[in-house]
């Protein structure tokens, strides 16, 4: 059954909008660039549009594998080994278990 | 429409070509229901004559892109629309709710009209105290009298997550509306 207050809200008027307001948007809005229908594609769009398109956990994760891949490579430029950095055995679960075999 | 009138999606291909005289038609044609439901969706005219400007702005701009066939024109607009109000009501969360102008009174059938527009303005108080994204699907639904997949698609969201919304709207609703009847027969009783 329709609720009284949903038959209220489909009479709700249509409210006429000020002529200025009309007047402002035929005169301002057409000066304004438009975009173009077919953008170039560079590598930095189509990666945005993917990232848009993503799920957000998704993007997470490669977010996630990004930045141990960067610490990877920064700890291994500093030419740090497990046996010697405390640090990068702890963030790669290098935590001696070779030596156990 | 008249049958010589050109359809939405006429106009939208010419617009893409920056024809001045074809978004001067769709602007004539759909102001007044961008702006009735920003009227709904957002708490001050001037507010919603900033969403309503927007919007168009967005058509002129985007409409190169859009795709007929793709999604009935309609869709598309009031896709913009919902877009346009969450972006100004994420920027205006605390502003506060507009003064509703003076009723008139003592004409002919001036307690008809009255009464009519006291009911208007309470159920627009009501909608306009619902959560965010339950106005947006009730301003959709029943006051635009989109269907619900419609609703769903202008809201860019799943069918049933929109009945859920629909779903709590219709409660809140039915509550706040009956506090204000338990209120104003308080006030009767009181007077009486």
């Amino acid at each position: 059954m329709q609720e009284n207050w949903e038959q209220q809200v489909r009479n709700l008027k249509v409210e006429q909008a000020p002529d200025a307001l009309l007047a402002r948007i035929i005169t301002v809005v057409p000066h304004l660039p438009q975009a173009s229908a077919v953008e170039r594609q560079t590598i930095g769009s189509v990666l945005l549009r993917f990232m848009s398109d993503m799920q957000y956990g998704l993007t997470l994760k490669l977010a996630g594998f990004a930045c141990v891949a960067v610490l990877g490579v920064a700890l291994g430029s500093t030419g740090a080994s497990p046996e010697t950095n405390l640090f990068g055995a702890l963030l790669f679960g290098d935590i001696g278990w070779e030596n156990a075999i | 429409m008249d049958a010589k009138e050109p359809k939405d999606e006429e106009l939208m291909a010419r617009i893409a070509q920056a024809d001045r005289h074809a978004f001067d038609i769709l602007a004539k044609r759909h102001l007044n229901r961008v702006y009735s439901i920003a009227r709904v969706m957002v708490k001050k005219q001037a507010d919603a004559e900033d969403v309503a400007q927007d919007v168009f702005t967005r058509l002129w701009i985007y409409g190169p892109k859009w795709q007929d066939g793709k999604s009935a024109f309609t869709t598309w607009l009031y896709r913009i629309v919902v877009n346009c109000c969450n972006d100004h009501l994420r920027k205006n969360k605390n502003s506060g709710m507009e003064v509703p102008e003076d009723l008139p009174s003592g004409d002919a059938n001036g307690e008809a009209i009255l009464l009519q527009r006291q009911t208007e303005s309470k159920v627009r108080a009501a909608l306009q105290s619902l959560p965010e994204r339950q106005r947006i699907a009730v301003t959709l639904t029943y006051f635009q009298g989109m269907t619900n997949p419609e609703a769903a698609s202008a809201m860019d969201m799943h069918i049933k997550a929109l009945e859920g919304l629909l779903v709590r709207a219709r409660k809140t609703m039915r509550g706040m509306l009956e506090e204000e009847r338990a209120e104003d027969a308080r006030k009767l009783g009181t007077a009486g």
